[in-house]
């Protein structure tokens, strides 16, 4: 009876040394293959940048290919693309160069698919940039230049090209 | 657990202020007009840009995406010109930074004598990619307040 009232404080007493050596163990850095040279020159530190709280996103598939799945799942709205593809046709000619000049134009419901071929990308560029500063089309508008063509797609108005 | 209970209001009032940050106001005397300034628009310290001369001008507000990329909501606060006669119109445009993509909003016009907010809709921009705002003003008094997109 007395060495089970001795034993008990000393079996609760190595559970807690156990314990305490567990968790402290896990805290201890790894030793080190080659220790690095004590600096006595004041640390350098950092300079401190804002903290920013973000998920990370699960990565994005190109802007380009989206419109592309998208566009090719539209019914088509006959009325509206067909009044649509008119209106793209003469906005878009009026700034047709020998350098650059509307392909094609296709229609569905809600957007068009417009094909530019363009001689350079430069002519590409300004193409797009003179219709977008002068154009009587006013929906949304997203394009993508490539050395022989650039692709846009123009939105009905309220439509949001890229969800 | 109570310290992961303590970086909860810290997460949140960060997230909160990240959201608020992605607001993008840039007065219309921060732009130019395009592609040559010809003394047309006047720039007051504090106040909107117009136009005095009796043709349309258009007027480039440039903005940068530093940072943020995904989707934004495009807004312009404007004026035709005292008559009613000559509209202004806005739209915002990104493009990327290897300069191969771009998105435009759409073109909001009007043609009010008071100062008005058009919603151009979303646009899209990439990170660290640049904006700006392309406004034709009325002729003889369109003018242009500001920019916006969040």
């Amino acid at each position: 009876m007395r060495t089970l009232r001795w034993s008990l404080p000393v079996i609760a007493l190595c559970i807690a040394a156990g314990w305490l050596w567990s968790s402290t163990r896990a805290l201890t850095p790894a030793p080190q293959a080659k220790s690095p040279p004590v600096s006595y020159e004041p640390a350098k530190r950092a300079p401190l940048s804002p903290i920013r709280v973000a998920t990370p996103a699960p990565p994005e598939r190109p802007r380009g290919e989206q419109i592309e799945t998208r566009f090719s799942r539209e019914r088509v709205d006959a009325t509206w693309a067909t009044a649509t593809r008119s209106q793209l046709e003469g906005d878009l000619g009026r700034f047709a160069t020998k350098d650059a000049g509307v392909r094609s134009v296709d229609c569905r419901a809600s957007m068009c698919r417009v094909e530019v071929a363009t001689a350079t990308r430069a002519a590409g560029e300004q193409f797009a940039e003179s219709w977008l500063r002068d154009r009587t089309f006013t929906g949304p508008a997203w394009g993508h230049y490539s050395d022989d063509a650039m692709v846009m797609y123009v939105g009905r108005d309220g439509t949001e090209l890229i969800p | 657990m109570k310290l992961a209970l303590l970086f909860v209001p810290v997460a949140l009032a960060l997230t909160l202020s990240e959201g608020a940050s992605n607001a993008f106001v840039q007065p219309a005397m921060a732009g130019h007009e395009w592609p040559s300034d010809d003394g047309c628009l006047t720039y007051p310290a504090w106040d909107m840009v117009n136009n005095n001369c009796t043709d349309k001008k258009l007027l480039i507000v440039p903005l940068q995406a530093t940072g943020y990329g995904g989707s934004l909501h495009a807004y312009a606060r404007m004026k035709a010109n005292p008559f009613g006669t000559s509209d202004t119109d806005c739209q915002a445009i990104s493009i990327d930074t290897t300069n191969s993509e771009f998105n435009a909003s759409a073109v909001k016009n009007t043609f009010s004598t008071t100062v008005v907010t058009l919603d151009l809709g979303t646009f899209n921009v990439s990170s660290s990619g640049t904006y700006h705002f392309e406004c034709h003003l009325g002729r003889s008094g369109g003018a242009v307040v500001n920019v916006e997109a969040n």
